[in-house]
């Protein structure tokens, strides 16, 4: 982290940190303490202690340099959003194969079970909260859920989002009750209890997703690769149309009854149901979709007026049946993510080239970094270090000087020896 | 300006270490083959690769597809093959009972024979696949689509065929339901059907006729009615009105409505023949009626021709079927070739894409690790030299 160190007039150095957070003041240290996030327990955030009794205060945000500060980066740019990028792939997986698990007939005749389990929403409540609510988060959309952190907080009147990722209020519809849920993000939120005043709940729509997720189906006869529905030409049929086998788009709209699709006119077609009620009717168009009881059959060919086909519900002999596996593979690549703008592929290879741009972006601020460094270090050493041939020159120097010094007073004791032995001898 | 010692050192040992990092990368690149080790060193390249990649599993597995439903139409193609076999020989048995000569054991021993194909038949279409899986059924492919009963063979299994995906927007079915392939055959001419009288007591027989102007052709039933062995009238089943008559001539052709046939042989007095509208019918009954029609022993000579003449058209239209889903197994193994073609010439060139991508330049790294090694060399040298450049050496 960045440090900044100031001399006083008494020649005390006091020691700051970050932005300005005094560590060393005169005679008195201040300690560094690992902190709990008050919205998320399992991360820690660095505090600067108060003393004993005293509330550390978080100086997180202001830790900017040095390696501290390369951490923390790392933990809320690229861990935090990649948990959420990799839980958002995680719910789509689920949600999709669920769905379409629901959509058709496993090997043993049953309606499909859920395939993957995934973890729910995170909701963290802060620990400075002093209200009696809660908050129950459920996904209601796959194609409505983000990769961002939400934080819902309450003002003493009103609960008010705020995309802390973006930064960014975002309107709820809904009163947040169990009746009328805010609705918001792909999520329902109900609160319950009451909130004090400055209450608030970090809200990860994805983040669990993963460390949740597991796989319910523990054998191949599971799988529902049979629709739901069959479907069946009348044997009095006297044109070529031909009918698809049902596939069921919208399982918890679907019921196990008899319909009929008969031709009023070879370009007209009407859909009944068991007790002769029309439920839906339009003009034949070959090879397009007909929907009706959250389902689709498709018929080809040239039907003639007063062709009739039964759809009704699998039965055994439809056990052979791929139409919803076909369905799956084709959920596998939809465009079904954020707003549906978003394929699975496309979602992790976002998430791959993201991952790489900032590990690339890291790699060329470490190598400036270096360079800064490593100039700082030369031109500090050239100042205060010393260099070897400059010393062995001025060592050089200084020894000829005493040795000049020394024939000096050779010579002079020379001089004073002759005079003494003159004056004595004479 | 001076340099401390300590800088000189310092720097030249950066120097050196940077050296050997590229150095150590340029090896690395050149023992793996690949440029792009991860996702940082070409973010945009990784993603093309990472979607190139997606896709060549995705075709992959086109030709798996491809290579089971072809398995699966080889198949049934021999199966109708076989089936058409049969019915050749149902055919020459057909024309040999077709004889007014022949006696009641003779016919029996054609019935007997029939018998056999008609087994045989059932046999075929209960084919099953490796997997055990009914090569009929549809997609009720776990039990067996047809069953028999005497000579009465119904269909159990299901209209509905499977899909595969042999390419991004191609799906062909792998294989025909046993009702498309053995019980939609249609019967008479195809626009109407000529049968005798039950209760005929001349020898007259009719021919199984055609439609010459189908735009006169008024679809209905319609009775041809003997008055006396030389005069018949044609009357319309649902309104009674006589369409045309005429005087009977033994092999003549008879015409009406856009339509025309011959009866032959000597018709009596009140004898009746019908015309209905074709419908469909089994390929497992054009050989059950014709071996009931020859074990029968209350029909006439004129009965007999007539019916044994509409099983030799129902075999003769059994064949027509079958060679119609031959014909489109046909076209759909052509297309499965085509398309596995199309797929491995794709994934060929996407694997070329993904090689330029990450696949090491050998020629440029070779040429990178040389200047590196010379440039490491250098400043070893170099450092090596400059080192022992100190005044001290000469004051010892």
């Amino acid at each position: 982290m960045s440090v900044n160190a100031v001399t006083e007039s008494n020649n005390q150095m006091d020691v700051y940190i970050g932005t300005g957070q005094a560590l060393v003041t005169s005679s008195s240290a201040q300690q560094l303490v690992a902190m709990q996030n008050p919205n998320d327990g399992s991360e820690y955030d660095i505090g600067l202690s108060a003393g004993s009794g005293g509330t550390p205060s978080d100086i997180t945000s202001e830790m900017t340099g040095g390696s501290l500060g390369g951490l923390l980066t790392t933990r809320s740019q690229v861990i935090d959003p990649t948990q959420n990028a990799l839980g958002q792939i995680a719910v789509g997986i689920a949600t999709l194969m669920n769905q379409q698990q629901a959509s058709g007939m496993d090997m043993t005749g049953a309606p499909g079970q859920p395939m993957f389990a995934v973890g729910g929403v995170q909701v963290q409540p802060s620990i400075n909260n002093t209200g009696s609510s809660t908050l129950a988060a459920t996904r209601t959309a796959l194609s409505g859920l983000t990769t961002d952190t939400y934080k819902l907080s309450y003002d003493g009147t009103n609960w008010n989002l705020e995309d802390t990722s973006t930064g960014q209020a975002v309107t709820m519809s809904g009163t947040g009750s169990a009746a009328n849920p805010f609705l918001v993000a792909g999520m329902s939120l109900v609160v319950s209890g009451t909130a004090a005043a400055g209450d608030d709940y970090v809200i990860n729509p994805t983040a669990g997703a993963i460390s949740g997720m597991s796989v319910l189906t523990t054998s191949p006869t599971q799988i529902a690769a049979a629709s739901l529905g069959s479907s069946v030409a009348a044997t009095t049929n006297t044109g070529s149309g031909t009918i698809t086998t049902p596939t069921v788009t919208d399982p918890t709209n679907w019921t196990n009854g008899n319909f009929t699709v008969s031709f009023t006119s070879s370009s007209q077609y009407q859909v009944t149901d068991a007790s002769g009620n029309v439920v839906t009717s339009g003009t034949y168009t070959a090879g397009s979709p007909i929907t009706f009881n959250g389902e689709q059959v498709a018929i080809s060919g040239t039907p003639a007026t007063g062709d009739s086909f039964t759809v009704g519900a699998a039965t055994a002999a439809s056990i052979g049946d791929n139409t919803n596996l076909l369905a799956m593979v084709a959920a596998m690549s939809s465009s079904s993510l954020d707003g549906g703008t978003t394929s699975l592929n496309a979602a992790t290879n976002n998430l791959v080239s993201a991952i790489g741009v900032l590990t690339q972006q890291a790699q060329s601020n470490a190598s400036a970094q270096q360079t800064v460094n490593q100039s700082a270090t030369d031109a500090r050493n050239n100042l205060s270090g010393v260099n070897l041939d400059e010393e062995a020159a001025r060592m050089l120097q200084y020894q000829q000087a005493y040795q000049a010094c020394a024939q000096m007073i050779q010579a002079s004791n020379t001089v004073f020896n002759s005079l003494l032995q003159a004056i004595t001898s004479g | 300006m001076r340099i401390s010692t300590a800088s000189f050192q310092n720097d030249a040992v950066s120097q050196m270490d940077a050296l050997e990092a590229a150095l150590a990368k340029t090896q690395q690149q050149l023992s793996t083959g690949l440029k792009v080790q991860s996702a940082a060193d070409d973010p945009t390249g990784m993603t093309t690769v990472n979607q190139l990649t997606v896709e060549i599993s995705a075709s992959t597995q086109y030709v798996t597809n491809s290579n089971t439903a072809q398995t699966n139409l080889q198949l049934e193609a021999q199966a109708m093959t076989d089936a058409t076999n049969i019915f050749q020989n149902v055919n020459t048995l057909a024309v040999e009972a077709n004889n007014s000569a022949l006696t009641a054991a003779q016919r029996g021993n054609i019935a007997t024979e029939l018998q056999q194909d008609l087994n045989q038949l059932v046999s075929i279409a209960n084919r099953t696949d490796s997997a055990g899986a009914y090569l009929f059924g549809g997609i009720a492919s776990t039990s067996a689509p047809f069953s028999q009963s005497n000579n009465n063979v119904t269909y159990n299994g299901s209209t509905q065929v499977n899909q595969v995906q042999i390419g991004q927007n191609q799906s062909i079915s792998t294989g025909d339901s046993g009702f498309a392939a053995f019980m939609n055959v249609q019967t008479g001419n195809g626009t109407f059907v000529t049968s005798a009288g039950a209760a005929n007591t001349g020898n007259a027989s009719i021919s199984t006729g055609q439609v010459t102007q189908p735009s006169q052709w008024v679809p209905g039933n319609y009775t041809v009615t003997f008055t006396d062995p030389t005069d018949y009238t044609i009357t319309d089943n649902s309104s009674g009105a006589t369409v045309s008559s005429g005087t009977y001539t033994d092999g003549g052709t008879i015409a009406f409505n856009g339509a025309q046939f011959t009866i032959s042989g000597s018709p009596a007095s009140g004898d009746t023949f019908s015309i209905a509208p074709a419908g469909t019918t089994s390929a497992f009954s054009a050989i059950s009626s014709l071996i009931t029609t020859l074990q029968s022993s209350s029909l006439n000579n004129g009965q007999l021709a007539t019916q044994i003449g509409a099983s030799i058209q129902q075999v003769q239209n059994t064949i027509t079927s079958f060679s119609n889903v031959s014909a489109s197994v046909g076209s759909r193994l052509n297309a499965i070739t085509a398309s596995r073609g199309t797929a491995t010439t794709n994934q060929t060139s996407m694997k070329t894409n993904i090689a330029t991508i990450t696949n090491v330049d050998y020629a440029v790294a070779t040429t990178a690790l040389s200047s590196e090694e010379l440039a490491l060399q250098a400043a070893q040298e170099s450092y090596a030299s400059l080192e022992k450049m100190s005044l001290f050496q000469y004051l010892q």
